[in-house]
């Protein structure tokens, strides 16, 4: 008898049903597609390091490392001095050309190492010779034994490895470690369950009792380049939490919607004996059952949303991207969580209307504040502790806003106007219960695309500026490092106008570097933002490097022997690896052997079109291309961010809608009132776009300073922890009034729109 | 005015209503016959179920007659009901007619004063903000002008609910039970008010009521239970 009296109810009910399961679909849409698409580009960053280093945790780097100071260290830990070491190993870890390819040679202890994920099984084993990638195979002059799955990476015995380039027998390049975490599993299940959480988890330096001469680096400092792409997809993931949040609260606002309409139903059963704890659980069991319904429904509409953003993101097409446990369980788990949370909620809310709990409000907020405060502050907490600020941001305007609607309640004789349109305006903060969550959430949505928008703004105005000053130069030369060498022989006589580019790889306190050798004249210089002329002794680093070694202008380092000062510190949108900038006289200058590019100051379209005749291999590639390819990357690169705050705003709209149906059912009585003064419906519409516009108004003023703070947490907090560069945030108004606009126009609609327009009085049961 | 106050104002002939459910069809109305004339009362009995809500919906204009014909007239002009529009019926709801219903009579987001002042706004802007005050003052009300109706009794609601009705001298006035939810004293003074400012500026009344003592004050009776 319940069940079909619910039943019933769920299918008289239908437009708002129907809403509640398009809400909570759109929220797992959002998060599976994420998912599917960060997993995938997770899996890919993985093959960046080799396979038989994805065990190890951390490095230890020493200048000049010999193997006397690799046994010495390790003596002391057989001797039980660092117990929290579970594995010590020798690595030699160095760029190379053999047989004119540039490659990473690797070498290991293979014999000792426990390297046990090493497939010794498919070819040889000869102790002398090597592993390489599949890209080398048949490339090089050397004896393979068989193939690994890192690019451009030969692996060898620590002994070849040193033979290759040309070291002694007791030279080492470091140490690598497995130091024991007591939180690593939970780590690993959250990596699961949030692909790219391990670049939000904070630094810490573990216990590790070493003396002053190692210096100790996470795997994550010693590849930038996989911390780079984490740091993007932890970024992803958690905006494509927004719309699961947001779900959440049109889910609680249909239960509570709901709960209101069934409560006399359900009463006269527990007046016929029947106990309320069945009476409500069969009320969550409904939402329970849409809930699986919109999980079904959002994770098919995942699957398919993630193949077209990895398409756009990558502009791979036809990728078959998997859908696996993880990607189930987070999608029922959000789907459940919200239906039961929601439905949980909504009854204890209205069991329990009688306690305002104004002092736990405050409180709360006082808490979050601090969390807030803490999570900005303090960059220990990392890209994890600047999202906190975020998340405890968005729980603090969720709590204002009930009390904010319950003081403008008390002020509402102060409004004036037709009076019509005062009653509208009024209603929006005459029923707090009912438009408190779906102001909030819409209020939040609105934030969080007017925080991204304002960064992405002010992001490419930074990135546009800094073009500006690298593209200096009207071509760029790209390709084969012979054809490249053999131009700039040609190009010698001409050298004022023609700057040759270097690139060697060395390492800066440990952390892998990106070596660049120019002629550093005023105009190259003028390039990094440097007045001047570099000399043999100064230095440029990007910012990523100045943060990861703690220099700043004006500082010097010594590198391989060699005191540099640092003479500035510049931008480096984009970069993956930290920069270091030298001038061709500077001793370091010699590290970098291979020609990387060539930039000629002019050279016209006739030129260019000999030149292409002369060097066929060659890309002689103009700054306006560049610059526009640059900037369409760029555009690229935030396709995904668009959409995942376009769901969140339309599951928002949605949440108004229920929350509006909900509030016309406490205005049946007024609304009857009014047609029997006369009221037309075109003046009936008239207050439905007051309270709608009210509603707008109250969701838009909480949305736009919350917004802002995002946008300054985004440009000034994550950018420098997640990708080391920090983004200036400019306040433009089209980045601000945008999603402002499309905060309104959803809530006009969502407050004017009526589905099934008897809905709204029919009874439950 | 004297011959206009023997023109019946609401003229209903064979009036009949019937509401569905489904396959379920409830008749409530059937042939009524009803006339009320200018400056008189009249009271609809009956018991609860008989169609007295019903009726006073159909003299308002919120609902059409299944079948019959019924006749309301305004400023001189005999209007058919029956046949004119929704929207027709809307303009002259808001113009020419009164109604007190039992709850709820109040919007909860004006107040009290602003409630008074609505029908005058909806109709001819703020000339009537003037007259709005002086009925809460004839109410006893002017003291609650600015407060909400959540903080008003009962008997208060009532009052203010009828000098809204009043707010434009309507030709018609209809109540619906609109004591049926007070207490005596507080019953009584919303009867005294209702008839007495229904005789003083000459506005027909009509009134549902349970009560045979408000029945009796009445000039005239239409009894639907039989």
């Amino acid at each position: 008898m319940l069940a079909r009296a619910l039943g019933r109810f769920v299918v008289r009910s239908f437009w708002s049903t129907a809403m509640a399961v398009l809400g909570i679909a759109l929220g797992v849409m959002s998060v599976v597609s994420v998912h599917i698409v960060t997993a995938e580009v997770a899996s890919e960053l993985e093959a960046l390091t080799p396979r038989e280093f994805a065990d190890l945790t951390h490095f230890l780097h020493q200048d000049d490392l010999s193997a006397d100071e690799y046994f010495e260290l390790r003596a002391r830990w057989h001797r039980g001095a660092y117990p929290d070491i579970e594995f010590l190993t020798p690595v030699i870890d160095e760029p190379a050309v053999i047989d004119g390819q540039s490659v990473r040679v690797l070498g290991l202890d293979l014999i000792g190492g426990g390297f046990t994920r090493l497939d010794f099984t498919s070819g040889t084993a000869d102790p002398r010779g090597v592993w390489v990638d599949d890209t080398l195979a048949g490339r090089l002059d050397l004896n393979v034994n068989g193939s690994i799955e890192a690019p451009d990476v030969v692996l060898a015995d620590i002994g070849v490895a040193q033979q290759l380039l040309g070291w002694p027998a007791d030279r080492l390049s470091y140490v690598a470690t497995r130091i024991r975490d007591p939180i690593q599993e939970v780590k690993d299940y959250g990596e699961h369950l949030l692909p790219g959480l391990g670049a939000g988890w904070p630094e810490t330096r573990p216990e590790v009792d070493l003396d002053d001469t190692w210096r100790l680096l996470s795997a994550q400092q010693q590849n930038p380049a996989s911390q780079f792409g984490k740091s993007v997809l932890f970024n992803l993931s958690a905006l494509a939490m927004l719309g699961v949040l947001v779900a959440w609260f049109l889910i609680y606002q249909v239960a509570v919607a709901w709960l209101r309409r069934l409560w006399p139903t359900l009463e006269r059963f527990h007046l016929l004996g029947v106990g309320m704890t069945v009476l409500v659980s069969s009320f969550v069991l409904t939402l329970v059952t849409l809930a699986l319904v919109a999980g079904v429904i959002g994770t098919y509409l995942g699957e398919w949303l993630a193949e077209w953003l990895f398409a756009q993101a990558t502009g791979a097409s036809g990728t078959d991207l998997a859908v696996n446990g993880w990607v189930l369980l987070k999608a029922f788990g959000s789907a459940l969580f919200v239906a039961v949370g929601g439905g949980c909620w909504a009854v204890w809310r209205r069991n329990d209307t009688t306690r305002t709990y104004a002092w736990l409000t405050w409180f709360a907020a006082l808490i979050l504040v601090g969390l807030t405060i803490w999570g900005v502050v303090s960059a220990e907490t990392g890209l994890a502790g600047a999202f906190l600020s975020i998340a405890t941001l968005s729980v603090i305007s969720m709590l204002i806003v009930r009390p904010w609607l319950e003081w403008s309640r008390r002020r509402a004789g102060w409004l004036k106007g037709p009076l019509l349109w005062v009653l509208g305006f009024r209603e929006t903060v005459w029923h707090p219960g009912d438009l408190t969550v779906a102001i909030g959430g819409l209020g939040l949505a609105v934030a969080t695309a007017i925080g991204v928008g304002l960064m992405v703004d002010s992001f490419r105005a930074d990135f546009d500026r800094f073009l500006t000053q690298r593209l200096s130069y009207e071509v760029v030369v790209e390709g084969p490092k012979d054809a490249l060498r053999v131009f700039s022989h040609d190009r010698a006589r001409d050298n004022a106008e023609t700057q040759v580019y270097r690139e060697g790889e060395i390492r800066v306190g440990g952390v892998p570097t990106e070596l660049r050798v120019a002629d550093l004249n005023v105009f190259e210089a003028a390039r990094y933002g440097h007045d001047g002329v570099l000399s043999a002794s100064t230095v440029l680093v990007s910012e990523q490097l100045a943060r990861t070694a703690s220099l700043e202008a004006g500082d010097s380092f010594t590198v391989a022997g060699v005191t540099s000062r640092v003479a500035g510190v510049f931008p480096g949108f984009g970069d993956i690896a930290p920069r270091l900038v030298v001038d061709e006289s500077h001793p370091l200058a010699m590290r970098a052997t291979e020609v990387d590019s060539i930039a000629l100051r002019h050279m016209d379209a006739g030129e260019r079109a000999r030149a292409g005749v002369a060097y066929p291999d060659l890309r002689f590639i103009e700054q306006t291309t560049m610059r526009d390819q640059a900037l369409a990357t760029f555009d690229q690169t935030f396709v995904i961010t668009g959409i995942l705050i376009t769901i969140a705003l339309l599951v928002a709209g949605i949440g108004i809608y229920v929350a509006t149906t909900s509030l016309r059912l406490n205005r049946m009585a007024s609304a009857r009132l009014l047609t029997s003064m006369g009221v037309s419906s075109s003046e009936n519409l008239g207050i439905d776009l007051a309270r709608a516009a009210g509603t707008a108004g109250a969701a838009l003023g909480i949305a736009l300073p919350l917004g802002i703070l995002f946008g300054w947490i985004l440009c000034r907090v994550i950018n420098p922890r997640a990708f080391g560069w920090t983004v200036e945030l400019a306040l433009n108004p089209a980045p601000v009034l945008e999603p402002l606009g499309w905060g309104l126009l959803a809530a006009l609609l969502a407050g004017v729109v009526r589905f099934g327009s008897n809905e709204e009085s029919q009874t439950a049961g | 005015m004297t011959s206009e106050a023997k023109a019946p104002v609401v003229e209903g002939r064979g009036l009949g209503k019937t509401y569905r459910d489904g396959s379920q069809a409830v008749e409530v109305l059937r042939g009524v016959d009803v006339e009320v004339l200018a400056g008189r009362s009249l009271a609809l009995t009956g018991p609860s179920g008989s169609g007295k809500s019903t009726l006073l919906n159909l003299f308002a204009g919120l609902i059409s007659a299944d079948t019959g014909e019924l006749y309301f007239t305004a400023d001189g002009q005999r209007h058919k009901w029956h046949l004119a529009s929704q929207r027709e019926r809307t303009r002259l709801r808001r113009r020419y007619i009164g109604y007190v219903h039992q709850f709820f009579n109040l919007i909860p987001t004006l107040t009290v004063l602003e409630n008074v002042r609505l029908p005058g706004r909806l109709n001819v802007g703020n000339r009537l903000d003037a007259r709005a005050l002086e009925l809460l003052a004839q109410f006893g009300l002017d003291d609650r002008a600015g407060a909400f109706p959540d903080v008003l009794s009962g008997g208060e609601q009532q009052r203010v609910a009828v000098a809204r009705a009043l707010l434009l001298e309507p030709p018609l006035l209809l109540a619906d039970e609109p004591t049926g939810n007070l207490d005596a004293g507080n019953s009584n003074q919303v009867v005294e008010l209702l008839f007495g400012a229904a005789r003083e500026s000459g506005v027909s009344l009509i009134i549902a009521t349970h009560s045979e003592t408000v029945a009796a004050q009445a000039d005239d009776r239409l009894d639907l239970g039989g």
